[in-house]
């Protein structure tokens, strides 16, 4: 479902400092009803408070690519594209997500009586289209910038399906070194200077196994990590060799954030023949690229967001290795939140001036249920 | 052009879809081959090793009739029901249908391929 990010070329955008160039412009639509501005005017993510909830946030097209270059949700795409602007509404769901890891890395010297409970771990669960992928992207803009080792996952479905398949006599876990080799290479792809910063010292050899596609070696059956290694060597090597990859980051905050992350908590693809004429589906769990990052029941912070266009069906609400309070409901929009996109879409023109009235982005609003898609197709015909 | 167990494939062909062209094997054990050595449904025909093709064949020729010896085996079926006269054996030499069908009228099918 991800793609990467579209490219400036490719379509004429407004930016946060030009009005779109077909006139006539009005600066009064820069205004919400109430009189507070549409757009925060804040440069980064981390400067944003409950003040700018409701306000819209503008992202940079070069940040973008350089803090998501494994790809940005369908739906931001979609936003993106049909407002011809890269901007996105502040909810108060960020802001909440965010000051929770925020408190988790750096707590206040006080605890407050009042403040939540901080969580760690925390699945993102809600309605067809009430932003999870998008808030969990935010999330992870964030935290790149803060300076976070994130380890970011657009499509946690594409682990159990494609590619070779393979039992592992050792661990009895179904191996996919496809699947292993390109999510080394995504690891790689942004976390490169994190990476070199960060020596490791592994003292028994790694051991060298054979699988679906890649013949046993004849020379070694382990492979020595060399003094003075960093975690970028041993994540090269894990490239190349496709048969292993480690992590002991203790320096810097890490984050684990995997989209459709309810598609491990169902079967994969692929099967096992059982006799002459029938297979076993293979349950996610069973291989071993899903169980080494499926359980939350670690020290470690983690974000997983469910998504419904998997067609996982519904899942229990007590998960195997997901603490019991760490769901979270996103709603879909507030009738504040509805407003402010209301008029955003006017002023990027997707609603026609003449035609807008309160009672009638109200309709929009309740026939759509809150749903942000449903409401972006809906307003043209007010 | 490549040949899977003597049947042609084209490089960039899903191997579920060119192991049926095999003939004697269908969708059901093309997916029973691919499953046992680990090959997912996307996989196409140029992204397999040489060893892996060979583990294919030499799968399909340790567990099915293919080919030839397939043919083989239903000629020797016939024959053999035809050598001890049995009903169905006369109803293949007179090319006529031997399942109950009706020979006053249509039944033009199963003559045709007499005819052949």
């Amino acid at each position: 479902m991800s793609a990467s990010a579209p490219s400036a070329e490719d379509m004429e955008f407004e930016l946060p400092t030009d009005p779109l160039p077909i006139p006539p412009y009005d600066p009064d639509l820069d205004v919400r009803s109430n009189g507070r501005p549409l757009f925060c005017g804040k440069s980064s993510l981390s400067e944003l408070t409950h003040k700018d909830v409701g306000s819209y946030f503008d992202f940079s097209v070069e940040e973008l690519k350089e803090k998501l270059p494994e790809g940005l949700p369908a739906g931001m795409i979609q936003e993106f594209e049909e407002t011809r602007r890269w901007a996105l509404l502040v909810r108060q769901s960020f802001i909440d997500l965010r000051d929770n890891f925020r408190r988790i890395v750096d707590p206040p010297a006080r605890a407050s009586s009042k403040s939540s409970p901080v969580r760690k771990q925390v699945v993102l669960d809600g309605l067809v289209s009430c932003g999870k992928s998008i808030l969990l992207a935010m999330l992870v803009h964030w935290a790149r910038s803060e300076g976070w080792l994130v380890f970011y996952v657009p499509n946690a479905r594409k682990w159990t399906r494609g590619g070779f398949f393979y039992r592992n006599p050792n661990t009895n876990l179904w191996d996919t070194p496809v699947q292993a080799a390109q999510i080394l290479k995504d690891f790689l792809k942004f976390n490169e200077s994190h990476l070199q910063k960060l020596p490791i010292q592994i003292f028994d050899p790694i051991p060298l196994g054979e699988g679906a596609g890649i013949r046993m070696r004849k020379d070694a059956d382990s492979m020595a990590m060399p003094e003075d290694s960093t975690l970028l060597d041993l994540v090269r090597i894990g490239i190349e060799e496709q048969h292993a990859a480690l992590s002991f980051v203790k320096d810097i905050p890490v984050l684990l954030a995997i989209d459709q992350y309810n598609s491990w908590f169902t079967f994969s693809e692929y099967e096992e023949p059982v006799t002459a004429r029938s297979c076993r589906p293979i349950h996610a769990k069973e291989l071993s690229t899903v169980s080494a990052y499926r359980s939350m029941m670690h020290g470690d912070m983690m974000v997983g967001a469910f998504s419904h266009s998997t067609a996982v069906g519904k899942l229990r609400q007590e998960l195997p290795d997901v603490p019991l309070d760490a769901r979270i409901l996103l709603p879909r929009y507030s009738l504040d939140e509805a407003e402010s996109v209301c008029h955003y879409y006017l002023r990027q023109r997707l609603i026609r001036r003449d035609g807008f009235s309160e009672d009638k982005w109200k309709k929009i609003y309740h026939l759509s249920n809150g749903n942000g898609k449903e409401m972006r197709w809906l307003v043209p015909f007010i | 052009m490549s040949y899977l167990s003597g049947a042609k494939s084209v490089p960039d062909e899903q191997v579920r879809i060119a192991s049926t062209k095999i003939e004697g094997i269908g969708p059901k054990k093309a997916i029973q081959v691919r499953y046992r050595l680990g090959i997912s449904g996307n996989i196409k025909m140029n992204e397999l090793a040489k060893y892996q093709i060979d583990q294919i064949e030499q799968i399909i020729a340790q567990d099915h009739l293919v080919h030839w010896e397939l043919k083989r085996g239903k000629r020797e079926d016939i024959e053999r029901l035809i050598s001890i006269s049995r009903y169905r054996g006369i109803r293949h030499q007179d090319g006529s249908p031997l399942r109950g069908q009706r020979t006053h009228t249509n039944a033009r099918t199963f003559r045709k391929q007499i005819r052949k």
